[in-house]
């Protein structure tokens, strides 16, 4: 059972923090919040979201799957503006989600959630971390997009390093100092290199100011933020790129 | 009986490649370059192998389906404990989409569902499986072979593509033709009856079933070689009881369900394209699925007009089909699918598609195969001891053969004989199995033919 009421741009931050890497998702709902977790059909990415209750205007349920086509529902979104609240009820007899915009009810049949995967997020144990701001990072992605397929993170005790480079002498890096991050933690200093085309995606599709990156040498990047402004949080995890030897 | 759902093909399907049937060389070939991919001899360049292969970082699986390619390349992955990316080139919506799980698939490392993740280094490797390789895409869109291309050779992980005809993969790019070719080519054959046989046997020992062996050889001999196909076959028979002559037709009923659907979906699409799409997508042989359409563009058209111009386009498509197989043609073969579809765009009453339909040809030749095969195998014989050929033989000398066969008792015991003719044959001839059996038997102790001798000599010499 679900009956909630939410703004249309927190609800269109949920949809498009997943749907970058899933055209579909199972949503879990559980009476203090929702969350889902998905690995992308080439299972190099992985996401996971929880919004809990508080960040909807109204939201009653009890526990329940809901498996719901991304696309339709992104596209549904764009019918309203971003302040508007919508209304979403789950008719559990005709399988259908409605969601109400204004005058406007849209009906949606949802999704056998009992057949889709209910992936593990791995644990890492990962020796460099860095929290800093999302624009930060967008800066160096941007720089990186005209040189290579791939992007290279580092962590070290000089601060931060994001690095491209072509097979010519084509290179970018954006280095950012200690002092330039809000926070630093190192182990030990850290290096790894992933597809640029999927971490760009994902830092474009967070919406928190701040954003915490854990990293390890040759291990999956695991990237934490806030969403639903504080109300819920996310987090991506990213398959680095076999390194030639 | 118990029914139980799960398929026999899954919960019998190989874990190691040891397990496979037949394809002895082929099972090697895969193992050899596996070990060149553990050893990261792929990515090194300039590496020195003993074998060609350990150094091609894909392979190329090509044979007939139902004889264990797909099932090879899963044994190779759990025998390795390497994790799978599994695609079916023909059912994704777009080139696209292969291009980006392909090409960024072959670059990283991956995540497993379990909450694990490879890492190459440790020795783990990620095989990409792509089925239906040479199904990939039409002419819509050749990004789609360009794409698994550029992976393959950007790729840091083995991939795997399946194959049934590896022309029309080479044809779509002409990398895979050659020794510069990314992938190695290895050759899937159908394993002998005997082989499938001890399988199908295992499986009735397993499952606790009495089923006499007569009929487990009869379905493996009738598989002919199609591994999967002869354990579906086995596992209706189980279920349903039916006797063993109809074990063609049970076995062949989800087949069919695949053809009909596929049928029913290009008559209503609208446009050849969708429709030619819809009839590669039944995954049937083109030969056969001409025989399909052959049996339901009667029922379907509701006027002589809309007839004639369906068949005009389907008769196109048996020249091409004809041409396909006698002259192996093998780019003729895109028209022959192409005509079938448009034979099907003049249907103006779509409600008239039948439910439940089956080719009367490929009934009658089904029906037929025994005897034609009996036929053929004489025919063989008689070639052999007549120098000429078999296709002689069978037209020209065996209508008098077996005239003079049921006519002269003496050439009859002469001719089981020298012709070592078998049982079946023998009755084919005569008409009469307590007969034949007893001829065979007499024949081969070689003393009836040397009686009958003396016996025609004895009376020659009375005369005189």
């Amino acid at each position: 059972m679900l009956h909630a009421k939410v703004k249309l741009n927190i609800l269109k931050e949920i949809v498009d923090t997943a749907s970058i890497l899933v055209p579909e998702a199972k949503f879990n709902i559980e009476d203090n919040g929702l969350m889902t977790k998905a690995v992308d059909p080439s299972r190099i990415a992985m996401v996971s979201i929880e919004v809990r209750k508080e960040a909807f205007e109204e939201f009653e349920a009890k526990e329940s799957m809901l498996g719901i086509d991304l696309e339709k529902l992104k596209e549904t979104l764009k019918l309203g503006s971003s302040e508007d609240v919508l209304i979403l009820d789950w008719d559990k007899d005709a399988n259908t989600l409605v969601l109400k915009v204004g005058n406007l009810t849209r009906k949606m049949p949802l999704i056998d959630a009992g057949g889709m995967p209910d992936p593990k997020m791995p644990e890492l144990d990962l020796p460099a971390k860095v929290t800093l701001p999302v624009e930060e990072i967008k800066k160096g992605v941007a720089a990186a997009k005209s040189i290579s397929d791939n992007i290279s993170l580092k962590i070290s005790e000089d601060g931060f390093d994001l690095s491209s480079k072509a097979e010519g002498a084509d290179q970018a890096n954006l280095h950012l100092p200690k002092d330039a991050l809000i926070d630093i933690e190192i182990r030990e200093s850290a290096r790894s290199t992933y597809p640029l085309e999927q971490f760009s995606k994902m830092i474009n599709a967070i919406k928190s100011p701040n954003v915490t990156i854990r990293l390890g040498t040759d291990y999956p990047l695991d990237i934490i933020f806030e969403m639903a402004n504080g109300m819920g949080n996310g987090r991506y995890l990213l398959a680095p790129r076999v390194e030639n030897y | 009986m118990s029914v139980d759902s799960v398929e026999w093909t899954e919960k019998y399907r190989p874990r190691t490649l040891d397990e496979v049937v037949g394809n002895r060389d082929a099972i090697r070939k895969m193992k050899l370059w596996a070990k060149g991919w553990i050893d990261g001899v792929p990515l090194k360049k300039g590496a020195e192998a003993k074998d060609e292969i350990m150094k091609k970082k894909a392979l190329i699986l090509a044979g007939p389906p139902g004889v264990g390619k797909t099932t090879s390349a899963l044994a190779l992955a759990s025998e390795l404990g390497w994790s799978v990316i599994e695609l079916n080139a023909s059912d994704k919506r777009s080139g696209d989409i292969v291009r980006e799980i392909v090409l960024t698939g072959a670059l990283t490392e991956s995540f497993r569902e379990d909450g694990s993740f490879t890492l190459f280094r440790d020795g783990e490797r990620k095989l990409i499986i792509l089925d239906e390789a040479d199904n990939l895409s039409g002419r819509e869109d050749r990004g789609g072979v360009q794409a698994i291309v550029e992976a393959i050779r950007k790729g840091s992980q083995p991939m795997i593509l399946i194959v049934n005809d590896l022309y029309a993969l080479q044809k779509r790019s002409s990398a895979f033709k050659g020794k510069h070719s990314p992938a190695a080519v290895v050759k899937f054959r159908k394993p002998d009856a005997r082989d499938i046989e001890r399988v199908l046997t295992r499986i009735v020992r397993d499952e606790g079933l009495e089923i006499d062996r007569e009929i487990v050889s009869e379905i493996a001999y009738r598989s002919r070689g199609d591994v999967r196909g002869a354990i579906n076959d086995l596992q209706s028979f189980a279920y349903s009881g039916l006797s063993v002559d109809n074990i063609a037709d049970a076995g062949a009923r989800d087949r069919e369900t695949d053809i009909r659907e596929g049928l029913r979906r290009a008559a209503f699409s609208g446009s050849i394209r969708d429709a030619r799409k819809a009839l590669m997508d039944a995954g049937e042989d083109p030969g056969n699925l001409l025989a399909w359409i052959d049996e339901v563009l009667p029922r379907l058209s509701s006027s002589r007009i809309e007839l004639f111009r369906g068949y005009r386009h389907l008769s196109m498509a048996d020249i091409h089909l004809s041409r396909v197989y006698r002259r192996g043609q093998y780019s003729l073969w895109a028209y022959a699918t192409e005509e079938m579809a448009a034979s099907l765009m003049f249907i103006r009453d779509k409600d008239r598609f039948p439910s439940s339909f089956f080719p009367q040809w490929i009934l009658k030749m089904g029906r037929s195969r025994g005897v034609r095969n009996i036929r053929k195998s004489l025919a063989v014989k008689m070639a052999k001891y007549m120098h000429t050929t078999s296709e002689r033989a069978l037209h020209d000398a065996l209508p008098y053969f077996q005239i003079l066969f049921n006519r002269d008792e003496r050439f009859m015991y002469e001719m089981i004989y020298r012709l070592r003719l078998e049982e079946n044959e023998v009755e084919y001839l005569i008409g009469d199995s307590a007969k034949a059996k007893y001829a065979v038997k007499e024949a081969m102790k070689g003393r009836k033919s040397r009686e009958i001798k003396k016996e025609s000599q004895a009376t020659l010499f009375s005369f005189g």
